[in-house]
């Protein structure tokens, strides 16, 4: 009997609708994922077993080794937050660059810079680095604009610099080395780190908007490096460990988690209830991407099932891009897609879709993880769900087209950056190129 | 009503609690393994029991997570809203939010189950009974169904129904 062939656009378009509709009446954004699959595989797949089917996606998508490390990256940063690491990075860096032309607005790029290299989420780096900077920046008479948009920028460097969350779970997707995609954030990190300082740089140099440099004391600058020696160790420590291939990624996430108890300990903030902070909020930000790992992996289940991936590939072929138009359309299209979901939620959904087709064009999966990377960080400062402009609202209390404006030069230097990287991908791909 | 509220809230705080716990365990495990491949040793457990720790943390952390407003959602139209629109509105979300999460209770009901009755056993070799760390994920998933019940009951009687700085009394920077 010959097979009856699935109707492609009535699929995609009860999809459509259905994620749409579920994401519109606020439901959770992990079971959205999760009802979408279901009630697919339900109408256009209804000889699978639901029950029983949906069971071993669930178990399946909650022990992948490679996840291991999340839960403990995650358990690691809440310690350090839990010990005081924002003021921490304020005090420690001020006076070290107070006289760089933009002034103690460097302390924004370099805070989360830092915070980055101990944190993979960019919220969080938005949150513990703005906490206490813009205040401090306000207070001094700093340029709120330029203060704002800076730090929505330089937050975005939570999900680039390694550790990231948004990078494990790329390589838990796309069954791709963890270490090597740390290992290739680190280049495009640091680069986009020194392209928003010498913005803020030149912002200072042209509008002459701030007062004259803030000069310190050496006796504060040595006081300055004590607040940070601790911290600054443990980074040297993770990031040495990850180049040398010391310890594979979960086992460093343990170390880390150690080497933060000990951090806490000599900044002399270590408590147990402290502990138990960070851990009930490690476990609960470890749960939210559990459940969007959980709901995606069933609705991948079902476009796998349903040939989706194939279809929407084969339709793309037909257009005969070239790879670097192929590469601008994509940037585009996660931009976009950004606008309206979480960073882990875009990839999840859109990997076993968009990673085929990039490979076959001849760019490297570890290349694209970046790439990728880079792209849902442009979405962390685009209205009108960009998380890290959230962040800085409720510590602000402006509107978010304020600060979205705000955060408008930082976007189009990350929108040139992955340009960039799409032009010179050996930005990604030298350092790992080095470890072979 | 206050009493069914409070319990769930008490089942809530054990199930994040036995989470933490089990972190920060699969921490030790790994931290032990790091040591004994230093000595050239290797623990057969230390990876699987993490895992299934793992897949406790993610379950059990997940009810807690929405009394504390950490799960991801969109609320671009519930903020346009008037009061008794966005109620409707987050009552009907937090119902087909209990719908989903019934049918994975029900699949990891399933799951425990056929693992239990066919004795199913770890390919690896601590033959671990499989229906063990699966009853704890089923456990987790039947707390946030519980946990989404509550948050219902208080947006029905317009009380709290999120703790976003649940930790912050005792927060620090």
């Amino acid at each position: 009997m010959p097979t009856r062939k699935l109707p492609m656009f009535e699929i995609a378009l009860v999809a459509s609708l259905l994620f749409v509709a579920l994401l519109a009446g606020s439901v959770w954004i992990g079971l959205s994922l999760f009802a979408t699959g279901y009630i697919l595989l339900s109408i256009f797949k209804p000889n699978i077993p639901m029950e029983i089917f949906s069971s071993g996606v669930i178990w399946g998508s909650m022990i992948p080794t490679p996840l291991l490390s999340l839960p403990l990256f995650i358990l690691m940063s809440e310690i350090l937050v839990a010990a005081g690491l924002g003021r921490s990075l304020f005090s420690g860096l001020a006076p070290w660059l107070g006289r760089l032309p933009g002034g103690l607005v460097h302390v924004n790029v370099v805070g989360c810079t830092l915070f980055a290299a101990v944190s993979g989420s960019s919220a969080a780096t938005t949150a513990i680095v703005g906490k206490v900077s813009l205040p401090e920046l306000e207070a001094r008479g700093y340029d709120r604009q330029l203060a704002m948009g800076s730090l929505a920028g330089a937050g975005t460097l939570g999900f680039l610099i390694p550790p990231s969350i948004i990078m494990i779970i790329y390589g838990v997707v796309a069954e791709q080395s963890i270490l090597e995609l740390f290992i290739a954030g680190i280049i495009p990190g640091l680069s986009l780190a020194a392209l928003y300082m010498a913005y803020i740089a030149l912002h200072q140099v042209l509008s002459g908007a701030q007062a004259g440099p803030e000069r310190s004391a050496w006796a504060e600058k040595v006081r300055g490096l004590r607040d940070i020696g601790p911290v600054a160790g443990l980074i040297i420590a993770i990031m040495g460990s990850l180049y040398l291939g010391l310890a594979s990624v979960t086992e460093l996430a343990a170390i880390g988690v150690l080497g933060a108890v000990v951090t806490s300990v000599l900044l002399g903030r270590f408590s147990t209830s402290a502990m138990m902070r960070a851990g009930r909020r490690a476990v609960r930000t470890s749960a939210m991407i559990g459940l969007i790992v959980i709901g995606a992996a069933l609705l991948n289940s079902a476009f796998g099932f349903l040939g989706i991936p194939k279809a929407i590939a084969a339709q793309i072929a037909a257009l005969g891009l070239s790879p670097f138009v192929l590469i601008v359309v994509l940037l585009a299209f996660y931009a976009v897609l950004g606008m309206f979901l979480d960073g882990t939620s875009i990839i999840v959904m859109t990997l076993p879709i968009t990673l085929p087709l990039v490979t076959a064009a001849g760019y490297d999966p570890i290349w694209f993880g970046i790439f990728v990377v880079v792209a849902v960080e442009i979405s962390q400062i685009t209205p009108p769900i960009g998380f890290n402009l959230f962040v800085i609202q409720s510590q602000t209390g402006e509107s978010i087209g304020r600060i979205a404006r705000a955060a408008l030069p930082f976007f189009a230097l990350l929108l040139a950056f992955a340009l960039l990287l799409a032009i010179f991908p050996e930005l990604a791909l030298w350092l790992p190129g080095t470890l072979k | 009503m206050t009493h069914l509220l409070r319990m769930i809230d008490r089942l809530s705080r054990i199930a994040e609690t036995a989470a933490v716990l089990l972190l920060m365990g699969y921490c030790a495990l790994m931290l032990s393994e790091v040591v004994a491949r230093a000595q050239a040793q290797s623990f057969s457990f230390t990876w699987e029991f993490s895992q299934y720790a793992m897949a406790a943390v993610f379950a059990l952390a997940a009810g807690p997570a929405i009394r504390t407003g950490v799960h991801v959602r969109i609320t671009l139209l519930s903020a346009v809203l008037s009061r008794r629109a966005r109620k409707a509105l987050d009552l009907a979300a937090n119902t087909v939010a209990m719908g989903v999460v019934a049918l994975i209770v029900l699949a990891m009901w399933s799951k425990v189950g056929t693992s239990y009755e066919r004795n199913i056993l770890a390919t690896s070799v601590t033959k671990t009974p499989l229906w063990i760390p699966q009853a704890i994920v089923l456990w987790g998933f039947a707390q946030l169904w519980l946990d989404l019940l509550a948050r219902a009951i208080r947006v029905w009687f317009e009380e709290q129904s999120e703790w976003r700085d649940a930790d912050a009394e005792t927060a620090d920077v």
